[in-house]
């Protein structure tokens, strides 16, 4: 990770795309927006926790919309970002039934020329549904299938990272992990309904 | 197979085939549909640890400054707290406000002001005509009898100004009072002094003359051996000053 290095939105787009040296955008996403953002936080009765979770999540949230195509900078980085912690803090508010006049205030207070991000947020729910989910996968699983499909390692990368013989032996493990995954999937009620529901 | 698929591990044929399953058997898409789900957790889990991770490392270099957080509570009694506070000022400079327009001279005379009572001398000769009229608080008379007077000694001064104060003709008070004092000072006696100042005190204060007063007024505050200090400490000390303001403008 390069600490300091700059990008111009179109650049930090194509640097989480790529996803080469996404540790040094994510870095200086941080840089630029995490003041900004909390201090937004704060401003609409949120605590330096809050905005310290906010933040993160708003990250997390951008760079996954990022690597799916659905920014494509079609706005600046910064508005982009402000519409999604904004979006993603008014459901917590929501949620934490703190709806004073002073969060209705903040509500009605977007611009109305605003990024619309909140459909890229209804699946909130989904994505704190998918730790429940994971919480109940064993380590070791997690790893292999986050070391296959998140760093997109070859089997033979993997025997770096994982206490077994050979690739077959993590292949199978691999598998299993997997399909264990799948299960937990189809036990949980939100995902069993939505996948039903597609289904139709 | 359908993992094969997922990780495109399958020959081109293959992977049509489980393509073609995926879209005509409900069966295959469904678990197609859970294990891509399956997949995208793994994937979300993974960025959400991974910008942890670096936050973890710009916060070592860059920590979150917490500025005075206080619990909601605590900022709501504050408010509170600020807005009382803000109240009281505002009644306390209020009051000052009504207590500056509200302090005028006459009214501190009215207030102060406490009639001058002779005293009965046993074994004195006869009472004079102006002493008598003086007891039976027949004020003009008092004054008739001045005129008439042949000789004016501080006490029938005094007196004669005590009338004219009590007949609300101060200016003619406070000439009969001075003179008592400007005899005092010729002569280095200290008879009725005491009593000229502090009513010429209250004359000048009812005359609207607050600076004069003030000065006397002081002058007896200060001489613990002043038949008057009591009197005139019991005179309130801002009410004072807020005369000094008013005629100092």
């Amino acid at each position: 990770m390069t600490k300091g290095k700059k990008y111009s939105d179109a650049e930090l787009i194509a640097a989480i795309r790529m996803g080469d040296d996404l540790n040094s955008a994510i870095y200086f996403i941080y840089e630029q927006y995490s003041g900004t953002i909390s201090s937004f936080i704060m401003a609409n009765s949120g605590t330096p926790q809050d905005a310290e979770d906010i933040f993160q999540e708003t990250v997390v949230t951008f760079i996954d919309l990022v690597k799916k195509e659905k920014f494509r900078g079609e706005a600046a980085v910064k508005t982009f970002l402000v519409a999604i912690a904004r979006n993603i803090w008014l459901n917590e508010l929501k949620k934490k039934e703190r709806s004073g006049v002073r969060e209705q205030v903040f509500e009605k207070s977007r611009d109305t020329s605003e990024i619309d991000v909140s459909h890229h947020i209804a699946d909130r729910e989904i994505k704190q549904q998918f730790r429940e989910v994971l919480n109940k996968l064993g380590e070791p699983c997690r790893k292999i299938l986050t070391l296959f499909y998140y760093e997109d390692l070859s089997m033979k990368d993997m025997l770096n990272h994982l206490p077994y013989e050979n690739e077959q032996v993590v292949r199978n493990k691999k598998y299993k992990c997997l399909q264990q995954l799948t299960g937990l999937f189809k036990q949980n009620p939100l995902f069993a309904r939505l996948v039903d529901e597609n289904l139709r | 197979m359908l993992v094969n698929y997922l990780d495109r591990t399958l020959a081109e044929s293959e992977m049509r085939e489980i393509e073609e399953l995926i879209n005509t058997d409900m069966e295959v898409r469904s678990q197609w549909q859970f294990m891509q789900l399956a997949v995208e957790a793994v994937e979300y889990a993974a960025l959400n640890d991974q910008v942890a991770a670096v936050k973890d490392q710009f916060r070592a270099i860059h920590p979150l400054e917490v500025i005075s957080e206080q619990p909601k509570g605590v900022r709501v009694m504050m408010r509170n707290v600020y807005k009382i506070a803000a109240c009281l000022l505002f009644l306390v400079i209020a009051a000052a406000g009504y207590k500056y327009i509200s302090t005028s001279a006459t009214d501190l005379y009215k207030e102060s002001f406490i009639p001058y009572t002779l005293s009965t001398s046993r074994g004195s000769s006869a009472i004079n005509e102006i002493e008598q009229a003086y007891r039976d608080k027949n004020w003009k008379q008092v004054l008739t009898a001045f005129d008439k007077a042949a000789e004016k000694d501080n006490k029938t001064l005094f007196l004669a100004g005590m009338a004219n104060m009590q007949l609300q003709q101060y200016t003619e008070a406070d000439k009969l009072f001075e003179q008592v004092l400007a005899h005092n000072a010729q002569t280095g006696d200290n008879y009725f002094q005491d009593e000229a100042q502090y009513y010429l005190a209250m004359s000048y204060l009812a005359n609207n003359q607050a600076k004069e007063a003030i000065t006397i007024l002081q002058q007896i505050r200060t001489d613990k051996n002043h038949l008057y200090n009591r009197q005139a400490s019991l005179i309130s000390s801002t009410d004072l000053r807020i005369l000094a303001f008013k005629s100092g403008k």
